[in-house]
């Protein structure tokens, strides 16, 4: 049987993401719900590309949407979803497919991570309860890391609040869609409230989406295929972002009533498609044994679920988690290697030189930022031992009572020489005397050693 | 009396040096200012005030135009004035299309508002743009639809190509943007990848002038992902631009069955152009005759190549 990993429910949804239900939704389209489990494992470690959804076939783990439905659609037995498409139907299929998760990606990043309201009230506290102890602090804060990289928003400016600049001219309008993020001064006078900027925002990201899949579905049963059982893999992937907009439920919920309340027809496809393809909305009490250490399993409308927290590896997960983070992890990545494969054997002699002139500039850089960082090293552990008034106390067994035998860290070697001559003429330590002897020779010593003391004693 | 208002002068006057015209032509005019005190004014009168004529320009300096300006990188080399960076090349193109005069200006995405590239700067005389407070053109950025837009109210004329906000359209510039330009990114730089990140951020060492687009994060995204997977997502988007340009008339026709050359248009030949620089983009591109010989055709009929 196959195990389709996917990030843990949410919103009475399977997954609360959604390519984790786009992928659940093809497999209910490609084969029989006895084939497959759905294991709620929240761990996007187990896949080698960390990232799931992730399907595993004994020893086989493939993941991500698009992987996955390659992979299925090699197996024997399978219903291959795009067999009875045209051609240009598939061609629509892939270009489709494309639209959804470009605009689908925005909109998701823009309202459950950059919308501070939704990520510190529902986000952050829904992926940490799907979590165990350590990981919780960490995951939700490289997810976020994540969508403002994707979006190319600053960390200084990361706050939605104030976060867009919208002026009731249209002709001073700028596209809130790009430059949201840039402008970060406060509402002034005539300006729009903070929380009615970020709704504003969400509204038009919301609406680039939406609008040309309804446009598109029109009448028919699915976004490409007129016929009632035909659906494309595009379908799945628009019915697994629509079901996250239409049931999230967010401080901010404007995805979600611009979906219910502006495209109906929208909402209303997503409700036909849902019960056939996740079943009814899982119950609070099913999303607690999902959620919970407990191993557990149920079926559900045929669709069979199971968490496990073996499937979890705490520790593992932890160590792979840190490993992750360190700052040269993404250093060795097997892709260099396949896209310097595809280049030998495809390239130029100037796109060849071009190319290795670029990599001759990267690999200069680094070494400079090796050596400043050598150097700046260098140079602080000389400034702590020679600029600074530091001293280094070495105390003997025999003499631990003795404060002034000491030895300063930033004395000239002439001084040095100095008194170790001082030290042959006069202080020499001669075990046959008495003690009394010897310690009127430290104290020669001493006036060795801090001649400038003795000076400040004349005064 | 004439060396206290020659003082003065000096202090009004805009550029000076020659202290005896001045005292010359002071008798002439007379200042509310009060008188300097001696000190002072001998202080002045030795040490007199010069004020420098503004520095020219430099000559690479951009310069207001009549035409709008479409402000490109400047990492890649110009192949018959056109980029090879295909989010430059589709914009650069739809400009042919439409006969609209523009200009190209060589830049980093620093001059951008968003930090990416290319943004349209209005001519300084246009009246279809957004003008400032300060009567300032402003720039116009790259996003799903604002670029597409401008460059098509430039030329009214345009009545037969096929609606920007036709889902197909749109469809068709998303899977340009999420297939072929990540597959683009990863056979045209070197995987950005820092091995110290922390000191590539906090170091000014690395802020060469032609590394922006090569360290942008568009690449960096590319190269996050699996190059197997980025590549066999080119070739099932190749093959997908095929089967539209099959369906609408072969390598005769324009996309979408439009009566003269739109936005789809641009963008495949944009991104097919970027492909078409690099070896690996002429054969797997090439296994598609069709979209070459449609590439070839807009190369011949509108940049008059050979």
């Amino acid at each position: 049987m196959l195990e389709l990993h996917v990030w843990g429910p949410a919103f009475g949804l399977p997954s609360f993401d959604a390519e984790c239900l786009a992928t659940i939704a093809f497999l209910s389209f490609a084969m029989s719900r006895d084939e497959f489990v759905v294991v709620n494992s929240s761990n996007p470690l187990l896949s080698p590309e960390q990232k799931l959804p992730l399907l595993r076939d004994g020893t086989t783990l493939i993941s991500s949407f698009q992987n996955i439905v390659h992979y299925v659609k090699s197996l024997p037995s399978v219903h291959d979803i795009n067999a009875e498409l045209s051609p240009l139907q598939r061609a629509q299929s892939i270009a489709f497919s494309s639209l959804v998760t470009a605009r689908a990606t925005d909109l998701f990043d823009s309202a459950f991570y950059l919308n501070s309201e939704n990520y510190t009230g529902a986000i952050r506290p829904l992926i940490s309860s799907l979590l165990p102890f350590p990981v919780r602090y960490m995951l939700p804060q490289q997810l976020l890391a994540a969508a403002k990289d994707r979006q190319g928003v600053a960390p200084a400016h990361f706050d939605e609040d104030t976060s867009i600049s919208i002026t009731a001219n249209p002709a001073e309008a700028v596209d809130v869609t790009t430059t949201a993020h840039l402008t970060t001064a406060p509402a002034g006078p005539g300006e729009l409230s903070a929380t009615k900027r970020a709704t504003f925002r969400l509204e038009a990201l919301a609406k680039d989406l939406y609008a040309p899949l309804l446009e598109q579905l029109q009448d028919k049963p699915f976004l490409i295929s007129s016929e009632q059982d035909r659906p494309s893999e595009a379908d799945c992937l628009a019915f697994g972002y629509l079901a996250i907009c239409l049931f999230s439920d967010l401080p901010n919920n404007i995805v979600s009533e611009s979906l219910r309340n502006k495209y109906p027809r929208l909402a209303a496809w997503v409700h036909k498609l849902r019960p056939a393809l996740l079943g009814p909305l899982l119950e609070p009490d099913q999303i607690a044994k999902l959620e919970g250490p407990e191993p557990t399993r149920f079926s559900e409308n045929g669709l069979q679920f199971a968490a496990s927290r073996g499937e979890r590896g705490d520790l593992v997960w932890l160590g792979r988690l840190v490993l992750s983070s360190l700052p040269f992890a993404g250093y060795f990545s097997k892709n260099q290697k396949v896209v310097e494969e595809e280049k030998d054997a495809a390239e130029t002699p100037e796109e060849k030189e071009r190319r290795i002139a670029m990599k001759k500039a990267q690999a200069r850089r680094k070494w400079v930022n090796g050596l400043v960082l050598a150097a700046g090293l260098v140079g602080w552990i000389g400034y702590v031992i020679y600029g600074t008034d530091v001293q280094v106390v070495f105390v003997d067994g025999d003499e631990e009572d003795d404060e002034n035998v000491r030895h300063s860290g930033h004395r000239d070697d002439d001084e040095e020489e100095e008194e170790e001559e001082d030290e042959e003429d006069e202080g020499e330590y001669h075990p046959d005397l008495s003690d009394e002897d010897n310690e009127g020779i430290e104290d020669q010593l001493v006036g060795v050693q801090y001649d400038g003391d003795d000076d400040d004693d004349d005064f | 009396m004439a060396s206290i208002d020659a003082a003065a002068d000096v202090l009004n006057g805009p550029v000076n040096t020659d202290r005896s015209s001045s005292s010359s032509t002071s008798g002439q005019r007379r200042s509310w200012w009060p008188a300097l005190p001696t000190p002072i004014k001998n202080f002045v009168d030795k040490f007199p005030l010069i004020t420098y004529a503004p520095n020219t320009p430099p000559l690479r300096a951009f310069q207001p135009r009549n035409v709008p300006t479409l402000f490109i990188t400047s990492d890649l080399p110009l192949v018959d004035g056109i980029s090879g960076d295909p989010n430059c090349a589709k914009y650069q193109i739809y400009f042919h299309f439409l006969s609209v005069p523009y200009s190209t200006h060589p830049a980093t995405p620093a001059a951008s508002p968003t930090l990416t590239l290319p943004i349209i700067l209005p001519s300084s005389t246009s009246k279809t743009v957004p003008i400032s407070h300060k009567h300032t053109p402003k720039p116009i950025v790259p996003t799903s639809t604002r670029l597409w837009t401008y460059i098509t109210s430039l030329n009214r004329s345009t009545r037969h190509a096929v609606p920007l906000k036709d889902p197909q359209v749109a469809a068709l510039l998303a899977l340009c943007d999420t297939l072929l330009y990540p597959a683009w990114c990863i056979l045209t730089f070197p995987d950005p990848t820092p091995f110290l990140p922390f000191l590539q951020d906090h170091l000014p060492l690395q802020k060469s002038s032609g590394a922006w687009l090569g360290n942008s994060q568009p690449v960096r995204e590319a190269y996050s992902r699996n190059a197997d997977e980025v590549l066999a997502g080119a070739r099932g988007a190749l093959d997908a631009l095929q089967e539209f340009l099959l369906n609408s008339g072969g390598w005769e026709g324009w996309f979408f069955g439009g009566q003269e050359p739109g936005v789809a248009d641009a963008a495949v030949w944009g991104f097919v152009e970027g492909l078409m620089r690099c070896k690996w983009g002429v054969m797997v591109v090439g296994e598609r005759p069709e979209l070459v010989k449609w590439w070839e055709r807009v190369g011949r009929e509108v940049l008059k190549r050979k």
